[in-house]
């Protein structure tokens, strides 16, 4: 039978292992408790004090008067034809490389299409401050590539691959045609992925198929798009990457 | 087991860590939006297989398939003096064919024809190749007479369009329309390029606004043979017209359901203009619209559910839609002082229509049922009227008078296209046939 403590130690308290370890976690209890109180003490009172002083903007009253150029149809007269189409896509059979590798021009600061040049002049003779805010207008033209797409989420590309990538996507974008033959019903289902090995000048060496579509002649007319296509040469670092690994390019409607 | 999953999260979480992971694969881009353009096709003269010089067959042969391809919009033929290729050399069959020529002039199709004439008897063999790949996709021959050779062009541009597109070429259907001579109007129909154009009454009376059966045998239309418009069929292969009806007044309009079982028509009967519908053998007449203003020109929908049809019940004619029991009539344009001469489209998304624009000239437009958006298809160009579509959907035929009489020309449902199938002048009301059988 095991003996008391106390009867061990003559009647006096001496503290035990156990009793010295429930001392020492009372101890970190009460630290967590004190601390998690600061922080909850302070957080709510950031909160507070955002709540408390809310920072609104002063609502701005912009009148905007347009410009009278004409008259809009009335809605109750037939429609008349529109101006004629844009003008076609490029349609030569190679691309001129030398134009393609060139860095993109910087954009031309372009007059408003909606304005007069009439307009713009009384604007200018009369009102400085007007032809402030429509030079500003005009600088503030968003970043962007010429031809690139609205839904793009880049303005720039900095690395070379990305630039390449870009490239690519330009060149095979402005020759992306397809017959009309294909039937509307079936031109959103039509995709189609390929690999490109692109030689150091830029020729499309070979391709494959990684996934292809049982329309044949959107399948034909990619493919001759790409016999027909000559790529920017690649940069120099990376040329063996893309005439070894290739890249992957995806046909989408 | 617990700081293991906490550190799988956190290399899920973290793009870096995703961002080299990927590094190793091959980048994909992706190229959208494509241009839509017409696929482009090269079709050299028809050879003559017997050796020697080009026979007056193989010219047909040759003629026709151009004017097919060149007149449907989604073609493309490429300029015949581009091409490349040796006719001398090149025969039918794809092993004597040197496809980088025809790759180099743009062409992704090749039509090839063989023409063996012998006097009496004619043999055509027709072959289609895709140019990329030199696979051979389609090939047929035909045998008959040399007068048929236009026949077997057109027969063969049809097996192209619809190896091509899935849907059904037109390019056998015809035309029906009226002609003004020195008697009176007559019917005359055909073929689709204005070639083969026949008379089909021969009354000296005025015979108007020809529709065609649903099996394309038959032409209901208008005439005063009996002094009143009342509305007859006749067989094209021959024979005296049938009186479908004869009320007292106007009896015009006649339309066939698209099922061929029943006719809308419009009567004034009972003095005002309405219109009804009754059976394709005349009987079991029924009134459909009871307005006080004039309705006219029924159109069936392609599903046989609706009728389109011109009334002036709200002031100026516009274009109406209706159930096909005369329940829900709705106003379909609200644009315009004057719309007639509806057609639905046998896809059933428009109504092709004429319309009175604000320069007093007539033009030819189309409205979407379902959105009641119109679109101008012609203008400028003289008066267009009449138009009606082509089985496919894809095309227009209409008459305009912009080069003085009025001729019969056909377009693509787009407005673009627009070509001259007729010589002579004198055409009103064109009606397109429905598919040969």
């Amino acid at each position: 039978m095991a003996k008391n403590p106390m009867e061990m130690t003559g009647g006096m308290k001496v503290p035990t292992t156990s009793m010295r370890r429930s001392s020492a976690n009372q101890g970190f209890v009460a630290f967590a408790v004190l601390s998690l109180m600061i922080h909850v003490g302070g957080i709510g009172g950031v909160v507070w004090f955002q709540n408390r002083t809310p920072r609104r903007k002063p609502v701005e009253t912009v009148t905007v008067e347009l410009v009278r150029l004409g008259k809009p149809r009335d809605p109750k007269l037939l429609p008349r034809k529109t101006a004629p189409a844009l003008a076609p896509k490029n349609e030569g059979v190679a691309l001129d490389t030398k134009s393609e590798s060139k860095p993109t021009k910087k954009r031309e600061t372009k007059k408003s299409p909606e304005m007069s040049d009439a307009a713009r002049r009384m604007l200018n003779g009369s009102d400085a401050r007007l032809d402030d805010a429509l030079s500003k207008l005009d600088s503030e033209e968003p970043e962007g590539q010429e031809d690139g797409d609205v839904m793009g989420t880049a303005a720039r590309s900095d690395s070379a691959a990305s630039k390449y990538q870009a490239e690519i996507s330009r060149a095979l974008r402005s020759r992306y045609a397809l017959p009309t033959t294909i039937p509307p019903s079936q031109r959103r289902f039509l995709e189609a992925e390929f690999v490109l090995y692109i030689e150091r000048n830029g020729t499309i060496a070979r391709y494959e198929i990684v996934k292809e579509h049982s329309n044949q002649t959107f399948m034909t007319s990619v493919e001759t798009m790409l016999k027909r296509t000559k790529l920017p040469p690649p940069p120099r670092e990376l040329a063996d990457a893309y005439l070894e690994t290739g890249v992957g390019v995806r046909f989408k409607p | 087991m617990r700081r293991l999953s906490f550190v799988t999260l956190f290399l899920l979480a973290s793009p870096a860590v995703a961002s080299a992971q990927g590094s190793g694969t091959r980048a994909v881009i992706e190229i959208g939006s494509p241009d839509f353009r017409p696929y482009p096709l090269a079709i050299p003269d028809a050879r003559n297989m017997a050796g020697g010089a080009t026979t007056p067959s193989a010219e047909t042969i040759t003629d026709t398939l151009r004017w097919n391809f060149t007149f449907a919009a989604t073609f493309k033929v490429l300029d015949p003096k581009s091409y490349l290729a040796d006719p001398a050399r090149e025969g039918l069959a794809a092993a004597s064919i040197k496809f980088e020529d025809w790759v180099n002039v743009g062409a992704e199709g090749l039509i090839k024809a063989g023409v063996t004439d012998a006097g009496n008897a004619l043999k055509v063999d027709f072959r289609f190749f895709d140019v990329a790949s030199g696979r051979q996709l389609l090939q047929k021959s035909y045998r008959g007479k040399p007068d048929e050779a236009k026949d077997f062009a057109r027969s063969f541009s049809d097996e192209v369009v619809e190896f091509l597109t899935g849907s059904k070429g037109i390019f056998q259907t015809r035309i029906a329309a009226v002609r003004k001579t020195k008697t009176g109007r007559e019917l005359w129909v055909m073929d689709l390029d204005g070639s083969s154009a026949r008379p089909v009454t021969k009354n000296k009376s005025i015979n108007l606004l020809p529709s065609w059966s649903r099996d394309g045998s038959e032409l209901l239309f208008t005439s005063y043979i009996r002094h009143n418009p009342n509305l007859y069929r006749i067989p094209l292969a021959g024979g005296a017209p049938k009186l479908l009806s004869g009320e007292r007044g106007l009896n015009t309009g006649g339309a066939m359901s698209p099922d061929g079982s029943k006719v809308a028509l419009t009567l004034s009967r009972d003095g005002n203009s309405e219109v009804y519908v009754m059976s394709s053998d005349g009987t079991g007449l029924k009134r459909l619209t009871t307005d006080w203003g004039i309705d006219s020109s029924p159109s069936w929908s392609p599903d046989g559910k609706r009728i389109a049809f011109v009334s002036s019940r709200w002031g100026d004619p516009h274009i109406f839609v209706m159930n096909a029991d005369g329940s829900g009539v709705k106003r379909i344009t609200d644009r315009g002082t004057y719309n007639q001469t509806p057609d639905w489209s046998p896809k059933g998304d428009l109504i092709a229509f004429t319309a009175r624009d604000e320069r007093n000239v007539f033009d030819i437009f189309t409205v979407n049922p379902s959105t009641k958006e119109i679109k101008r298809l012609t203008q400028d160009q003289g008066n267009n009227e009449e138009p009606g579509f082509s089985p496919d959907g894809n095309h227009i035929v209409f008459t305009s008078t912009r080069e003085g009489r009025s001729q019969i020309w056909v377009m693509a449902v787009d407005g673009s296209n627009q070509t001259r199938i007729t010589k002579g002048g004198g055409y009103t009301t064109p009606a397109w046939s429905p598919y040969r059988k």
